[in-house]
């Protein structure tokens, strides 16, 4: 990760307190599906890219031409870290979204369920950990590439939940249509 | 384990339908130095393993499919991916690019090209999973349209699949038949959709790769990304192209007098705007955008109508707008929207469409093709949407005329009647882009070199018509002076589509989308070459990157000279170089042959290429490191 | 007295000439459009520059778009006018 240590010390925060502005708002109808989203969110975590290492995800009806991205939303009450068997999943203070303690996460996917955004990525194929997004310390990145509008900075709590449960209601839709 | 490449996978996956045999090529920093990505790499391969002597629609044709060296990164608008194959249209090497999604999940499987040989006996499709590769049976989805394949095929594998498709079109091998990658993304021309359909591949299925691209100096690439980002976002042209689409050109050329209406026997007309990216957006048929991999821009268009049975679906782009507006007298936007629609899901390519359909009309309008009246139970008179539904349908079916009309212009018209190839808009087998060359004289040089035929699409010399700022500036770059800005003027245009052509081949090679470089300009060679040593760690610099688009260019240039090409082909359509057109202002235009040769002579002047032949000369060939060109140029220089 | 009502497509001009929707009176009258763009950079102060940018705009009056300035306009009801811009293709 880019000097991510130096960045935790330099991230502005007020003590006891979290910027909501870091906080990032989902619009599903500005996103048109091009997933940079997605590869900058891995480079910027792993120093290495694709869409399948991202905290956020891009849902596609390519037939429909329907796409949203859902990311954690950090719900009060953090329904991930009470299904955790082992306790893997502590709150961040400084951000308030989810941390996974890779130390003790025994990859069941439980979290996984329980998350009511489909926000948690898990591809064991791919990455043996889920990826909650973390706001980059402060500076989400995928805010700061996203020209169309699907990801913004939030302004109001409200606003951004609304927004999460836009795309999750979207993402219920695209999966029911290609289940057999 | 040590990575010998950078950005890349340097896999080539070879799967040959005849023999039922896979196999995965590596290739090393040495190609990628010389070919940069994927339509360079593509085009070396090609040279290897298509004989100038096979057919198109045979078992010695091969097709490859490949993402760019930046595709899957974090660079905007790098997700284009490069089809190349010999095409049944033209039978020659041809190259074609195609957006979504399908190149980059190929890439995060592990493979940068994947090349398919021979043909299978049955309908097949291949499906792509990290080190699986099944050739499965498609009897179930021949016959599909492409959206209800896709959604067949992603049902079947998950949502972190994508499809590569053939529609009935491509299975009919009608000439202009397309491959379509994430339903709506369309490799359009040269009809690749014949090539596949031959080799009764369906299409191809990628899943969910666990690979990630690895870069050189992952660090200063992803900050010089964000920096292509915020340019992007500054960009004039692209800012417009971002909310308005591709067809925001039209006005442009419409007040240029560019347009070309009628068959190109107008090249401007009152109903334009109704073919026009803003009338989308203000009429309200614009419900979204959708983006390639990785393009911030989004210029496609995601359109509805309630008309014509209801159609929800992505486009029209600026070709279609005209090909299937104003080309054809067409000034009904919602029909506009139906007939892109049905090429989409039948998996045409709208260029070719349009101009066979504008010929259609033009030769019934002089008294030939009288039986269309009875076949379509209408006339195809200009602007009957009914007819040209009826003909769209009778020409993926090869159904009565239609089977004619699906061999593309250089065959129907003779076959009708030699008289009626004046007004056929082809030249070298495929139908001519949508921009007036008789004016707009970059375009017109361009087209008469493009290995595709009269197209664009190798070139995009946009800058010519001096919209911009930065247009002008590039012409004056690259020309001396800002007055050569503008359509209608000949200085300078040898020179303006030598370094499009160059640069050009980079970006396709890099899967950077052209339009950032040469409509909008977002991007330059100084970036690209930064950017490529940085993705890569092969040394580069603006001289070393334009180099290697000369060396792709060149080579494509020996490859179809193999094949039996030569400067008597570069030429454009009959209706270009023998009929005037006038300008809304009455001003009239002519582009004689003369004019063309004299564009050729400075242009191959300055390429370094022998003038009479227009064959690139042994000595620039071995400049190029080409020299496995050598001997057959020689054949060709030595020859009377 | 009739009304101009300026209507900017696009949101890079919007930002150039400091609005997106206006629109400002004017005497019945007849007028080339080269003076009707003099009149709304002279009345309308943001979008002064409007009068350096003709080259590279584009204009539609009610829904026309006009490309010869010195063509003559009467205007007695109220009149649209459009200002967009050229955008990529090909």
């Amino acid at each position: 990760m880019f000097n991510l240590k130096l960045k935790i010390l330099e991230a502005p925060h007020l003590e006891g307190c979290r910027r909501l502005s870091s906080m990032i708002s989902i619009n599903p109808g500005l996103c048109t599906g091009c997933h940079l989203c997605e590869l900058v969110c891995s480079t910027y975590h792993f120093s290495k890219s694709s869409t399948e290492l991202s905290r956020v995800i891009v849902y596609k009806d390519k037939a429909s031409a329907k796409f949203t991205p859902t990311l954690c939303v950090s719900c009060p009450g953090m329904p991930c870290a009470k299904a955790c068997p082992t306790g893997a999943i502590i709150k961040d203070d400084r951000t308030g979204m989810p941390i996974v303690l890779v130390e003790k996460c025994s990859s069941c996917g439980e979290c996984v369920k329980e998350c009511p955004y489909n926000a948690i990525r898990f591809e064991p194929s791919v990455y043996a950990y889920p990826l909650i997004c973390d706001l980059c310390n402060g500076d989400p990145q995928c805010v700061n590439v996203c020209w169309p509008g699907a990801l913004t900075r939030a302004t109001t709590l409200t606003e951004k939940f609304k927004g999460a449960a836009e795309a999750r209601s979207i993402i219920v839709k695209i999966v029911s249509k290609y289940t057999r | 384990m040590i990575c010998t490449v950078y950005s890349v996978n340097g896999k080539i996956l070879h799967v040959d339908l005849t023999n039922n045999k896979i196999w995965v090529e590596k290739y090393g920093n040495d190609l990628l130095e010389l070919f940069v990505g994927s339509r360079g790499l593509q085009a070396r391969l090609y040279w290897d393993l298509v004989s100038p002597k096979a057919s198109a629609l045979s078992n010695d044709n091969v097709l490859f499919v490949g993402s760019g060296t930046f595709t899957g990164t974090p660079l905007p608008s790098s997700g284009r991916t490069t089809v190349t194959f010999k095409s049944p249209a033209t039978n020659m090497y041809f190259k074609a690019s195609v957006g979504g999604d399908f190149g980059l999940k190929l890439k995060l499987n592990g493979y940068d090209i994947i090349a398919v040989h021979g043909a299978s006996e049955r309908p097949v499709y291949v499906y792509i999973e990290n080190d699986h590769i099944d050739i499965i049976p498609a009897e179930k989805y021949w016959g599909l349209d492409i959206r209800t394949a896709h959604v067949e095929l992603i049902k079947r594998h998950g949502l972190g699949a994508d499809t590569l498709l053939i529609g009935p079109a491509g299975e009919k091998l009608v000439k202009y038949a397309s491959i379509n990658c994430s339903v709506y993304n369309v490799a359009a021309r040269g009809g690749g959709g014949a090539v596949l359909g031959y080799k009764k591949l369906k299409g191809i299925v990628v899943g969910r790769g666990s690979r990630s691209v690895i870069l050189y100096n992952p660090r200063e690439f992803y900050e010089k990304s964000l920096k292509v980002i915020f340019s992007i976002m500054r960009d004039d042209a692209l800012v417009a192209t971002a909310k308005f689409g591709t067809a925001s050109a039209t006005m442009g050329l419409d007040k240029t007098s560019t347009l070309p209406c009628y068959n190109f026997r107008k090249s401007f007309w009152e109903n334009a705007y109704r073919n026009a990216g803003e009338y989308y957006v203000e009429a309200g048929y614009l419900v979204g955008r959708v983006g390639c991999a990785q393009c911030i821009v989004s210029c496609h268009r995601h359109t509805k109508t309630e008309k014509y049975g209801g159609v929800d679906t992505v486009g029209p782009e600026y070709e279609t707008s005209n090909a299937l507006g104003g080309n054809i007298g067409n000034s009904d936007t919602d029909a506009l929207i139906k007939l892109n629609d049905l090429a989409n899901i039948y998996g045409l390519d709208t260029i070719s469409l349009g101009g066979v359909i504008g010929w259609v009309m033009e030769s019934y309008e002089k008294g030939y093709l009288k039986n269309l009246k009875e076949e379509l139970g209408v006339e195809p008179s200009w602007g009957n949407v009914d007819a040209t539904i009826k003909l769209i349908e009778d020409i993926t079916f090869r159904k009565g005329t239609g089977d004619l009309l699906a061999e593309g212009l250089a065959v129907v018209c003779n076959k009708i009647n030699p008289e009626t190839c004046k007004w056929a808009l082809q030249s070298r087998g495929l139908e001519h882009s949508r921009v007036e060359t008789r004016i707009a004289r970059a375009y017109a040089l361009a087209f008469a070199l493009n290995p595709r035929g009269p197209d664009h699409l190798h070139t995009e010399t946009f800058a010519e018509f001096g919209f911009t700022e930065d247009a002008k500036k590039l012409i004056k770059r690259l020309t001396g002076s800002e007055e050569n800005a503008g359509v209608g003027k000949d200085v300078g245009r040898p020179e303006i589509v030598v370094w499009h052509e160059d640069i050009y081949a980079v970006t396709d090679s890099v899967g950077l989308c052209a339009f950032i470089d040469t409509a909008g300009f977002a991007v330059n060679e100084a970036i690209l070459s930064e950017l490529f040593e940085s993705a890569t760690g092969i040394k580069s610099s603006s001289d070393m990157i334009m180099k290697s688009g000369e060396r792709i260019v060149t080579l494509e240039r020996m490859i179809q000279v193999r094949e039996g090409r030569s400067r008597r082909d570069d030429t454009l359509p009959w209706r270009i170089l023998n009929e005037e057109i006038t300008t809304r202002e009455g001003k009239t235009y002519t582009l004689t042959e003369a004019t063309l040769n004299s564009m050729l002579d400075r242009y191959f002047e300055l390429r370094g290429w022998d003038l009479e032949k227009g064959i690139p000369t042994p000595s620039k060939l071995r400049e190029l490191k080409l020299e496995f060109t050598v001997e057959e140029a020689l054949k060709h220089l030595s020859r009377p | 007295m009739p009304v101009i009502r300026v209507h900017v497509l696009s949101d890079r001009l919007a930002k150039l000439l400091g609005c997106s929707d206006t629109s400002v009176s004017i005497e019945s009258g007849t007028y080339t459009i080269n003076e009707l763009i003099d009149f709304m950079a002279h009345q309308i102060p943001s979008i002064k520059v409007l009068n350096k940018m003709r080259d590279t705009i584009l204009i539609a009056i009610n829904g026309q778009v006009k490309y010869n300035y010195d063509e003559k306009i009467e205007v007695i009801d109220s009149i649209k006018i459009t200002i967009f811009e050229v955008g990529a293709g090909g």
